[in-house]
């Protein structure tokens, strides 16, 4: 009986060395204590080496910043210099031209009406005048006919005497004027070129308005034709 | 810049080194909890990394790392969370050869006691080593082996179609001395 205790303790002990001989004889017909041995053989069965890691061992473990990889903290600092240089470049183009396009873009109360003002400040004399660059500038103005509103009431209340002249003729029509100003300046330069017709007229007092408008009337007299008519009909006495 | 490639390195081979054996030590002793287990594991494998370069005892290593486990494994036992059940515990025990039978007698210990034993008797860890793991004295450590041991035996009752097919070397050197014990000439030595 007290073999029946010893070799459980001899076993407990870590079963280091040999058993006792009683002991062992002892544990060799008893299934109890071979079924103990048993146990502790299954523990010595046991492999530590076949353990399954878990799936999120499989990326390396960060062990803190010197791990990070140095192309990543290349591309953060260079996210930062772009950051601050596109404030600093967004900054100073606000800086420099925040007031200029307020003043430019005034409305007018009276747009229409008042249009040939413009011409006083555009320093031409006449409402033709005005609209003459118009029709010069822009080949497709027959399509679409000078608007004499929008475009006058920014040269008339504009204090600056420059920016009239231009930007009414690039801002509204078609943005190819200089394309084609041959064709059209057949026609329309035909008139005002022969305005020396009216000095074939042989007006001498040189009119300081060399308007071309009062020299097709001088040509297209017909005061012969009236009396011609008046001497066909006229009865043979 | 090569000091940082090969501490690196360093840190790499001492994972490559302790994580697998290291791992299946926290299974076992949290009784096949994946989640204490990695937890513990992964906790005490980058505190080894991080001070790989001031173990005093380099062959202690493994110790070491276990008795940081053990620890992390105790205040984690303390927090309230859903437990694994007895088939999720035996899916992640069985590639390590545990059974059903080696896991309820497992389970009548305390976390302290299985650590013991698997140390001892499953790693056949040096008992220096054991006492680092445990962090106690000879004494104290001789004592909880003892009666780790004691506690499985007395909770592992095998059934007699059990201890028949079984056959390992304590069996066999049981068997061996009894015969030698019968023999008239006393047996081969």
């Amino acid at each position: 009986m007290s073999d029946h205790r010893h070799f459980p303790e001899w076993l407990a002990a870590g079963a280091l060395g040999e058993p006792p001989r009683d002991a062992a004889l002892h544990a060799s017909v008893c299934a109890e204590c071979l079924g103990q041995a048993g146990a502790l053989d299954a523990l010595t069965a046991i492999d530590l080496g076949r353990a399954l890691l878990p799936a999120s061992w499989a990326t390396p473990v960060p062990t803190g910043r010197r791990d990070l990889p140095s192309i990543a903290r290349f591309t953060m600092a260079a996210a930062g210099v772009v950051l601050v240089a596109g404030m600093a470049g967004f900054g100073a183009s606000h800086l420099l031209s925040a007031p200029a396009p307020a003043r430019v873009r005034q409305p007018s109360p009276t747009p229409t009406p008042l249009a040939p003002a413009g011409g006083v400040l555009g320093a031409t004399g006449t409402p033709a005048a005005v609209a003459t660059p118009t029709s010069a500038a822009s080949p497709t103005a027959p399509s679409k006919p000078t608007p004499p509103g929008p475009p006058q009431p920014a040269r008339t209340v504009s204090p600056w005497p420059v920016a009239p002249t231009q930007p009414p003729a690039t801002a509204r029509p078609v943005p190819t004027p200089s394309a084609r100003p041959v064709p059209t300046a057949t026609p329309a330069p035909s008139t005002p070129i022969t305005t020396p017709a009216p000095t074939a007229t042989s007006s001498p007092t040189p009119s300081p308005s060399a308007s071309p408008e009062p020299s097709p009337p001088p040509l297209a007299t017909p005061t012969p034709t009236p009396t011609a008519v008046l001497t066909q009909l006229a009865p043979p006495r | 810049m090569s000091t940082s490639h090969d501490d690196d390195l360093l840190r790499a081979a001492f994972r490559d080194l302790h994580s697998i054996r290291l791992h299946g030590f926290a299974l076992l002793v949290t009784l096949g909890d994946r989640r204490a287990a990695a937890g513990a594991a992964r906790r005490a494998l980058l505190g080894g990394a991080r001070q790989v370069h001031e173990l005093r005892h380099p062959e202690r290593a493994a110790a070491w790392l276990r008795a940081r486990a053990l620890h992390s494994m105790t205040r984690f036992s303390l927090r309230r969370r859903p437990r694994p059940t007895e088939a999720d515990r035996l899916a992640a025990l069985r590639s390590m050869g545990v059974d059903g039978a080696l896991l309820r007698a497992l389970s009548t210990l305390s976390l302290r006691e299985r650590a013991a034993l698997v140390a001892s008797s499953i790693e056949r860890l040096d008992p220096a080593d054991v006492q680092v793991v445990l962090g106690a004295g000879p004494a104290a450590t001789e004592r909880a082996m003892t009666s780790a041991r004691g506690r499985y035996l007395a909770a592992r009752a095998p059934t007699p179609s059990e201890h028949e097919d079984r056959s390992g070397p304590v069996s066999e050197l049981v068997l061996r001395v009894a015969a030698r014990t019968l023999s008239p000439t006393g047996g081969p030595r």
